[in-house]
Parts: structure tokens; sequence; C-alpha cells
């Protein structure tokens, strides 16, 4: 379970990344979190794994209220999670099949129980006749595939996954989210965070829209309420007066190019 | 933590990261080694000092003349009064007769010298005293001249206390030295590890966001050091076997009356010590490196 509660973050830069969040993700759902660049998903990840501590309110996660909890429990907070991260995190001078098994050793796994298991997913993400590569050596979407497989590999009771699918074709991207999503079915709790409205669309799943360091938007279904908010909050002089009736038309090109990014 | 699987894994990356510095690893191994080989010899030489002080001592080199005016009679009775001087562990009585023969021995051919003399023997009857303490030993010598009776004693209380003043020096000299390069050591084993973590922080950034622990992490660096640490404590060890020797010799060849104490004597303790300097010096010096990088 997640829970954040009026959580505010401000950077030592003194950008104000969240606004007051309360946000509440129980065992087994399944959420997309998505808001324009810069409006405070990467931020909501770091305070999830206590990489960041909030500047105001309160984060519990699986137990663990990460303002109270000791310096020595974090790690174990951060075993109940396996994060796809943003810019990946891969170590460069690890081999893909290390990179994964490393996660396994952290909890002490048996080399045994590690060369099943890790066999196992990088087959499931597809690189399984890539382990011996160095992450240098793989493309932006064979990392991100890396990046995803360490998550998976001790099957963590919550997977998060910071555009997990940024650098993936959309046949992969798919595939990815199906994945995901199976892995939900089976009872872990998934927060993806995506740009990409045309996938989030393909699943009838609760859709989280931040922005400006705030939820704006918080239901079940698609990624069409929260443009419908963007186009008459963000734009307020542009008029757009059915966006209910033309979903597709606005901002498209925008959208496209923060995805490059 | 459940490590014990993990072993292999640390070894491995230890032993990486030793070569991955290969320069500093080399600089941190020879001025361990240098550390303890200079330790080493300093202690040797006190150990030879201490010998050759103790033999002094048990030479019995105390020697207590007894006035000329008491009869044989009273001159043996002396021994009792000698005996209960503290430190003194041993008293023998040369009267005049013993006296001449241990001369004449001492003369060999030329004892035809004395001879004729048994009748008028002009030597005085004598005492040999040996201590107990060589510490206290002026204190009995002092004890000895004022008994009543003791005309007159010789004892090498310069040389004695000579020597001891060299061991005294060494003594701190060798603990200077102990405190000087053990610290200069543990410096350098921690730079050593602390490029090793600065090189790995993002790789250790990303450990620790997936969960690892602080010790996870640490057991690598913390097994680089220590081999490092070992290694110049076997090198030291085998140095100081071959030169450690030939060191002392050629330092006190000259004094022959010195016991030359020799490594081959101390190879167990001084392997022991030597390794567990170096444990020291490489636990405190991983210590003091790696905690920078671990708050993530
Ligand atoms: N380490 C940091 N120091 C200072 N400001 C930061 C830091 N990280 C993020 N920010 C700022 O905080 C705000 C939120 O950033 P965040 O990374 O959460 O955005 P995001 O929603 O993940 O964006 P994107 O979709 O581009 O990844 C941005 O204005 C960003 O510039
Ligand atoms: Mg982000």
């Amino acid at each position: 379970m997640i829970h954040l509660s009026d959580v505010y973050q401000s950077y030592a830069t003194g950008t104000r990344a969240l606004q007051g969040i309360n946000l509440r993700i129980e065992d087994g759902e399944f959420v997309f979190l998505v808001g324009p660049s810069g409006s405070g998903k990467s931020t909501i990840i770091k305070l999830i794994i206590a990489e960041l501590l909030p500047t105001a309110g309160r984060v519990t996660v699986n137990g663990y209220n990460t303002t109270k909890m000791r310096a020595s429990e974090v790690p174990y907070l951060r075993r109940t999670i396996g994060v796809v991260f943003q810019d990946f995190r891969l170590i460069e001078k690890k081999t893909v099949y290390e990179n994964v098994a490393f996660a396994m050793r952290i909890v002490g796994a048996s080399p045994q129980e590690i060369r099943n298991r890790v066999a196992y997913v990088l087959d499931l993400v597809g690189l399984a006749h890539k382990a011996r590569r160095k992450p240098t050596e793989l493309s932006g979407g064979e990392q991100q595939r890396v990046s995803i497989a360490r998550a998976l590999v001790n099957n963590p009771s919550l997977i998060i996954a910071d555009e997990p699918t940024g650098n993936l074709d959309p046949d992969r991207s798919l595939e990815i989210m199906m994945l995901l999503e199976h892995i939900n079915s089976l009872g872990t709790t998934v927060l993806v965070v995506t740009h990409e409205k045309e996938l989030v669309n393909q699943f009838n799943q609760r859709v989280v829209a931040i922005d400006g360091g705030l939820i704006v938007s918080d239901r079940t279904g698609g990624y069409y309420q929260y443009e419908q908010y963007e186009n008459r909050y963000k734009h307020p002089g542009e008029s757009t007066p059915e966006p209910t009736e033309q979903p597709e038309q606005p901002e498209q090109p925008e959208q496209s190019d923060e995805q490059q990014a | 933590m459940n490590n014990r699987h993990n072993f292999a894994y640390f070894f491995r990356e230890g032993v990486q990261g030793i070569f991955t510095h290969g320069f500093m690893s080399f600089a941190s191994v020879s001025v361990i080694t240098t550390c303890l080989v200079l330790t080493g010899t300093v202690v040797l030489l006190m150990l030879t000092l201490t010998g050759t002080i103790d033999e002094l001592g048990s030479v019995g080199d105390i020697r207590a003349y007894v006035d000329e005016t008491l009869s044989d009679e009273n001159a043996a009775a002396l021994e009792t009064t000698l005996r209960a001087i503290d430190n003194v562990s041993g008293v023998d009585f040369i009267d005049r007769a013993r006296g001449l023969n241990e001369l004449k021995e001492q003369l060999g051919e030329n004892s035809t010298l004395l001879d004729g003399l048994e009748n008028d023997n002009p030597l005085r009857n004598c005492y040999r005293v040996w201590v107990t303490d060589i510490g206290d030993y002026q204190d009995t010598v002092l004890a000895v001249e004022n008994t009543r009776g003791i005309a007159q004693v010789y004892a090498s209380v310069d040389a004695v206390s000579e020597l001891q003043r060299l061991r005294n020096i060494l003594g701190v000299a060798s603990l200077t030295f102990v405190i000087m390069l053990g610290m200069v050591s543990i410096f350098l084993i921690s730079n050593t590890i602390k490029l090793a973590t600065f090189d790995r922080r993002e790789e250790i950034g990303i450990m620790k966001i997936i969960g690892a622990t602080d010790g996870f992490v640490r057991a690598p660096f913390f097994i680089e050091s220590l081999i490092l640490s070992v290694t110049a404590a076997v090198i030291a060890f085998v140095l100081q076997w071959i030169i450690g020797d030939a060191i002392v010799e050629s330092a006190l060849s000259s004094l022959t009356f010195m016991k030359v104490a020799s490594f081959r004597d101390f190879l167990l303790p001084y392997l022991g010590a030597f390794v567990g300097t170096a444990l020291i010096i490489g636990v405190l010096g991983s210590l003091l490196s790696i905690r920078k990088f671990l708050r993530v």
C-alpha cells in the first residue's frame, strides 16, 4: 500500500515539485500516473522509495513510514519495491546478467536460485541472448528491458515503472504493459508513469493525473479526462469548446516531443 | 543479513578493486611493508639489548671485597647478610685460595708468575653477587656497599645503565615509529579505498537504491583493504627474515659482548604481530573511507 498525505516537496534549488499531494494506492491495484514533463511524477517515485524525504507531509509505503523509519530500515523498504527507473540506473561495468543477478545477491539469494530466476526474467523481457553484454552495448529499449527484468527478479509486492516504454516501439510497449498487467493480475501492485496516451487508453485502469505538483484528476479508464483538464486549464486562451468530442486533436506534436526528451 | 552466499562475490569484487587502482594499491602495500620492517628491526634491536642487559645481570658481575681485618670465618658468615638484601638472587663466596686458583686459570700459561703465593696469599676474600631484577641494579649495588664488613664493591653500574638508557630510547623510538608509520599506512589505505569508492560512487548509488544494505556495499572494499594489508604483512615477514638479522648483526658486530637476538627465535610472535598490526591498519583504513558514499 502507498499512502501520500499532504505531501510537499521542495528541492534545494527552490523548485516546488509537489504542492500538497494526497494519494492512496491499495495493494493489488494497477495505476497509471500521468502528467506533463516537470509535473512531479518522478519526485513522487523518489518519495515512495525513500530516495527523498518529503519537505512536509507523510509517506507510507508497504507499512514503512519513510519520515519515521530508521536509516537501517530503508534497504528493507526498497526490497519490497521493484523500480524501473526513467534513466534505467544500470551498472555499466557489469553485464546484463550481473545487473539483474545483483538485485538477488543483495537479498542473499543462493547461486542456484539466482541462476534459475535471472535466466527466467531475462527470457521474459526477451533478452536472454544478450545476457553477457554490457549495458553500454545495448540500445535504449534493451536497457529499459534490463531495468524491467531487474525490477521483477525478486518478486516484489510493488512494482513502480517510470516511463518503462519511453524507448520502446509501440509493439514492444504494448507487450511490456501487458506483462505488467499480467504481473498485477497475480497480485502485485503496479504503478506506471507514462506520457503515452494511446497506450493508457488501451487499458481500462485507474489514471492519476498530476500537474504543477498537484493531482488534477483521479479516475478509472483512460487518459482522456486528464486531457480534458489540460485543455481547459493549461491553455485558457485557446478556445477548445468541446474537448470531449475531439479528444485526439490538440497538442499532439508537443506530446511526441516530450517522449523523445 | 544473509550474506553467506555472497562471500565469493565480495572477494572477487575486492580483488578487482586492487587491480583497478594498481598504483595506489602498490603504494599502500609498500608503505605498510616498510613500516612493519622498520618497526620489526627496531624491536629486534631492543630484544638484543634486553638480552644483553639480562646477561650482564646474570654474570654476577657485582664483586664485593671483604674488609681484610675480618677473619676468614667472619668473612664467610657475611653470606647470610648479603643474601638477605633485596633483589639479590644469589651469592657465591670466593675465599682467597679459590680466588688465586681462578686467577691462575685466567692467566693460563703465565700462571707460573703466581707460583709461591699460596702461602702468602695477597688476595682478599670476595663475594660474587647476582641480582634478580636488573632494573634495580644500582640500588642493590648500593645496599651491598653499605653492608658492614664489605670494604669495596666493583660493579658495571655504568655499562648497565647505559644499555638501559639505550633500550629506553629505542623503546620510545619504536613506539614513535609504530604510531607515525601506522598513521601513514592507515591514511594510504583509506585513500586507496576512497579512490575505489569514488570511482564506483554511481554503482554504489544504484546498489543502495535497489535495496543494498551498507554492509553489503562495504564488504568488497573491506576485503580489498584486508587483502592489501595482509599482503603487506606477509611481504614484511619475508623481508624481515631475509634482511632483519643482517641489519641487527652488522649494527652490533663491533660490540662482541652483545647477545644478538635472532629473528628466527621470534618467528611466530613476529608473524602474529605483523598480521595483527596489518589487520588493524586495514580495518581502520577501510572504515575511515567508505562512510561518505553510503548516504543515498
Ligand atoms: N534534483 C533536483 N533538484 C532540483 N530540482 C529538481 C530535481 N529533480 C527534479 N527537479 C524539478 O522538480 C520538478 C519535478 O520534477 P520531476 O522529475 O518530478 O518531473 P517529472 O514529472 O518526472 O517529469 P518528466 O516527465 O520529464 O520525467 C521539475 O520542475 C524539475 O525541474
Ligand atoms: Mg520523470
